[in-house]
């Protein structure tokens, strides 16, 4: 019964570095001029200006979303545990972490 | 720009709830640890008491970013024109970090915050389908928990510093 946020884990960090690692196209919010355009991430923080945070972590969140799905289709079918997918999970939020912080450490 | 002008009583209402996120998801990860032969009553509550007050905070710290963006960082942080005018303005000065490792010191914060929010919804939906006590669940639990304590922690801390850079802490 833990697969489904084992997998919405999984997936959340996944997401998370995703746009920066595999250059992902992501949304680009300009606070002054109130757009948003479709890019892929430039230099370690992003652009002075432009937010690139939202974009990110709504890759994040749709990552997250859909493995935990496949995670409650997954539990429904084949009750149980699975403590290698545990593994995987607290892995990929280790690398999420670490790559992040690598990424715009000062 | 975006709601600029109520950005400060948004911070200040996104810093209290920073300061109870950071007791609830404490509390919560104690309750996780002393949760060895029978689950706590509270301790489900506290999940969900935990993983809302992240999301407010995450979404009240997003409503005033913009405004960081553009009047801190864009125009303070990251500008040496307006560092130099800070610096000769001041009568002494004070060692501290350089701006623009500040600047990227809150977006430490930024990306630590989201993951521990991130961890926080998954330990939420946790907590409705096990508990602590069951074996299969608990080192995700208490990995978890410990994560997102960390996370809430860090983000106050690194938070209040670059808030009160320019006012207590001066630039080196």
């Amino acid at each position: 019964m833990t697969r489904a946020p084992t997998l919405f884990l999984l997936g959340g960090a996944l997401g998370a570095i995703a746009p920066g690692w595999v250059h992902l196209p992501v949304l680009l919010y300009a606070p002054v001029e109130r757009s948003v355009r479709l890019a892929t991430l430039g230099a370690p923080g992003g652009p002075p200006i432009e937010i690139t945070f939202y974009g990110i972590y709504l890759c994040a969140a749709v990552c997250a979303l859909v493995l935990g799905l496949v995670g409650v289709l997954w539990d429904r079918r084949v009750p149980g545990a699975s403590p290698l997918l545990v593994a995987w999970a607290l892995t990929a939020l280790t690398v999420a972490t670490a790559y992040q912080l690598w990424s715009v450490w000062p | 720009m975006l709601l600029e002008t109520h950005a400060r009583l948004l911070l200040v209402v996104h810093a209290l709830l920073g300061g109870t996120l950071v007791a609830l998801t404490t509390h919560h990860l104690v309750w996780i640890i002393r949760s060895r032969g029978t689950r706590r009553t509270g301790e489900p509550r506290f999940a969900f008491l935990a993983s809302l007050f992240f999301c407010l905070a995450f979404a009240l710290g997003s409503l005033v970013y913009p405004t960081y963006r553009v009047r801190v960082r864009a125009e303070l942080l990251d500008a040496p024109a307006a560092i130099a005018r800070e610096v000769g303005a001041r009568v002494t000065r004070t060692p501290s970090l350089s701006p623009p490792r500040v600047a990227r010191l809150f977006d430490v914060k930024e990306h630590l915050v989201a993951l521990g929010l991130l961890s926080s919804l998954a330990l939420f939906w946790l907590s409705r389908r096990t508990s602590p006590t069951d074996p299969d669940a608990r080192l995700l639990y208490v990995a978890l928990g410990t994560f997102c304590c960390a996370t809430t922690w860090c983000g106050i801390v690194l938070g209040l510093y670059t808030a009160s850079i320019r006012a207590v802490g001066g630039f080196g």
